[in-house]
């Protein structure tokens, strides 16, 4: 056939289609309005729901007309990220689900859909899933020559050494800290025929003694690693120094050395080799912002800092505030000095606000106090935020305190108090801002030695609980205050007070939306 | 082409295989006679591959390792025998430039230490012989070669022709493994490759399995790690660097 040929046909054919484009579409379509024939949902769904891990979550939304004639579907995703997957949690009307979500605040959404005409009805609420484990406090405590958690639940109760109940065992030793962080955690899991599984994404708590230092999930506090399995080579010395959680996994100080299960998303849940510690002798006083550590070195008396991903020891530090306007570097911003108090405010979610840090000059016998942007160690540098080494007044009673912690918040300079305690039965605040210090904020009974004090705080979630752990007989009492609105000040008397047997160390608090506690 | 060629075609071509099925096929017996071969294929008895030759360097051996046993399995064609016998083997390239010398860079197959292992055990029909290569200084920088011959003694003729030869060549040079430059891989975590970095990779990082893909806190682990080692060492012995003197092995 020539091309002739083929041009004699195909125009015909294209004009007889084009021409029909112009017929008129008389076609019998009825247009309704969607009111009128999508599923209605009647009652049932409330705005906001709570649900625990492992327990039941029912809902039971009423529909107008036959509900046979829908297809259903329940389905969640994370509230607060972005473009994460949904799981579906049921495909009938009335959800009946036992919850298996991770602790975490999720969209639930409802949708009934008509068979036939394929319309829906949609329906969103929120979702705030917890554990039995994800709301409370975790006493960790020293009872018989051995470290276990009291777990203080939603609802007061105090659940007893929930290591050695739910585990079999505790640990040895003396409590240092634990520290706990949402879903950074990965771990290999054996299976019967012999391969390995990796589970990604988990939460994890770990629990560190002067002795020993054990890695648990945290929705159901089971043992996942002990000490001889938690490394990639187990370290020649064992002589652990507390654990931190960073937006990049966990650090974990043993010997006067800093390594990390680094968060790249192929990690197996072990720590790696030793930093290099370049004859510093490290305190166990650590600041973590992000994913960057502030440490200190007790020889120079100065800081330093570690990031995951620098294989060495930060000691540069930038005498500005903005990365933008370096200023000297090289230089530490003081030296020689012993360290009183570090510690990072909270703020929401990973979060953080500023370092603060106080210092006595070993010449002078002056005390500083800087504001640290550890976050930025990342960068390489250590950042001077504002204070600029405030004087304290040598008889401000914060110079001489024991057990410190700030007041949450954000990283306007100086927007804290620092509260403190000389061990004895007394809280007090200093405030940098005003240079004043307010004194016996708190006095719980005589007799009584408080170990820790923390401003239990969540600028999105609304957490604002100030919280004092003491022990007395061999016994601890921890006790909750309501704060005053976002001023520094308690409502006395105490909120809520608990009890336990064996002496306390420290606490984590953990909110329903808690991603990491520093 | 025609039809009638093509039916033609085909009925010659049926004649040509009915008197090829008529013919009476010779079977080759077996005579009752011995031989032995080297095994070729992708496992031996050991698991290694053996085809008709192997490579080996010490310069994957820890520095206090002077001697390492390659072994090389030999087949037999024929019954088993109810008692052990000589296996006839003999280095075929001896005085030759490159090659092995007997007790300087291997045990002589006739060495009373592993004479006794170069038998075919009574009623097997396979066995591993060990090829024990001796390390030297000039192996440092050449390698030497062992070509090795099945021949014919009382108990064995000559078997399978294109087998029974088998090669080893021993060195303690390194070589660049395969996947060093690969990305993310060991050159992100070393550096450029040298042969005494390499060595120290081996001796003091305790690494040498250089066909892994490393996950990435792995990798993380062996860069702290080399790093911690080559520090140590420096203040022990002072820098190291590489056969030209000129390069000094550092870690990014």
């Amino acid at each position: 056939m020539t091309m002739k040929q083929i041009t004699k046909y195909l125009i015909p054919l294209l004009l007889i289609v084009y021409l029909t484009g112009c017929v008129k579409d008389t076609g019998n379509y009825e247009y309704k309005d969607p009111n009128q024939v999508a599923p209605v949902l009647i009652s049932g769904i409330d705005e906001t729901y709570s649900a625990i891990s492992l327990e039941k979550l029912v809902i039971d939304p009423k529909l107008e007309g036959d509900e046979a004639l829908y297809d259903y579907v329940w389905y969640a995703y994370p509230a607060a990220i972005v473009g994460t997957q949904c799981d579906t949690l049921g495909k009938t009307r009335k959800l009946d689900y036992s919850v298996s979500l991770l602790s975490g605040t999720y969209s639930l959404i409802f949708r009934a859909t008509d068979k036939v005409n394929k319309t829906s009805v949609y329906k969103k609420t929120t979702l705030t899933v917890s554990s039995i484990f994800g709301i409370g406090y975790y006493i960790n405590k020293y009872e018989n020559s051995r470290t276990d958690i009291d777990f203080i639940d939603r609802f007061g109760v105090v659940n007893k050494n929930i290591l050695k109940q739910i585990n079999g065992e505790d640990l040895p030793g003396k409590p240092i800290r634990s520290t706990y962080e949402v879903n950074r955690y990965f771990y290999n899991v054996i299976n019967p025929d012999g391969t390995k599984t990796r589970v990604a994404f988990k939460p994890a708590i770990m629990v560190c003694t002067d002795e020993d230092m054990r890695i648990y999930h945290g929705e159901n506090m089971k043992l996942l690693k002990k000490w001889d399995e938690a490394f990639l080579e187990k370290p020649a010395v064992k002589k652990p120094q507390g654990v931190w959680a960073t937006t990049m996994g966990y650090m974990l100080m043993n010997n006067n050395s800093v390594c990390f299960v680094n968060n790249n998303g192929s990690n197996v849940g072990e720590f790696g080799y030793p930093y290099p510690v370049n004859d510093m002798k490290l305190n166990p006083n650590v600041s973590v912002m992000n994913s960057s550590a502030m440490v200190y070195d007790d020889i120079a008396g100065e800081l330093a800092g570690y990031y995951v991903t620098s294989y060495a020891p930060v000691k540069n530090a930038v005498i500005k505030a903005s990365p933008l306007t370096l200023g000297p570097v090289g230089q530490a911003y003081f030296t020689n000095c012993d360290l009183i108090y570090m510690g990072t405010q909270t703020y929401q979610a990973t979060s953080a606000g500023r370092s603060y840090v106080i210092v006595k000059n070993r010449s002078t016998n002056v005390y500083y106090l800087w504001q640290i942007g550890t976050g930025n160690i990342q960068y390489g540098y250590i950042y001077d935020y504002g204070a600029g080494g405030l004087v304290i007044p040598s008889n401000f009673g914060v110079t001489t305190g024991k057990i410190f912690t700030l007041k949450g918040g954000a990283s306007t300079a100086l927007n804290t108090v620092i509260y403190y305690s000389a061990g004895d039965n007394k809280v007090h605040y200093y405030n940098p801002s005003n240079q004043t210090e307010i004194r016996d904020l708190i006095t719980i009974p005589a007799g009584e030695e408080i170990t820790y004090i923390e401003h239990c705080f969540d600028n999105y979630y609304k957490i604002n609980t100030f919280v004092v752990l003491s022990n007395k007989n061999g016994n601890w009492i921890l006790r909750t205050y309501d704060m005053v609105g976002a001023t520094p000040e308690v409502v006395l008397p105490e909120k809520a007070t608990y009890n336990g047997t064996g002496l306390a160390k420290n606490l984590i608090y953990r909110h329903a939306n808690t991603s990491i506690t520093y | 082409m025609k039809i009638k060629n093509i039916k033609y075609s085909f009925l010659l071509l049926a004649i040509a295989v009915m008197s090829a099925a008529c013919q009476e096929k010779m079977v080759n017996k077996f005579d009752s006679e011995s031989s032995l071969f080297f095994f070729r294929g992708t496992s031996n008895s050991k698991g290694d591959p053996q085809q008709d030759s192997v490579s080996f360097s010490f310069f994957l051996s820890e520095s206090s390792v002077v001697e390492e046993i390659i072994w090389v399995d030999v087949q037999l064609t024929g019954m088993p025998s109810d008692k052990d016998r000589p296996i006839p083997i003999v280095q075929t390239n001896a005085g030759q430039p490159g090659a092995a010398v007997a007790g300087t860079h291997y045990v002589a197959f006739n060495d009373p230490s592993i004479a006794t292992q170069m038998v075919m055990p009574a009623n097997k029909v396979s066995v591993a012989i060990p090829v024990k290569v001796k390390r030297t200084q000039e192996m440092n920088t050449a390698e030497f070669r062992i070509d090795i011959a099945i021949t014919t003694n009382d108990y064995f003729i000559a078997g399978i022709k294109d087998r029974t030869s088998y090669t080893v060549k021993v060195t303690a040079m390194a070589a660049k493994p395969a996947l060093w430059d690969v990305a993310n891989s060991y050159l992100s975590i070393f550096g450029p490759w040298g042969q005494e970095k390499m060595k120290f990779i081996i001796n003091y990082v305790e690494f040498s399995d250089f066909d892994q893909v490393l996950t990435t806190d792995y990798r993380v682990y062996l860069a702290i790690k080399a790093k911690a080692k080559l520090a140590e060492y420096e203040q022990a012995h002072g820098p190291l660097y590489e056969a030209d003197g000129i390069t000094r092995v550092i870690f990014p």
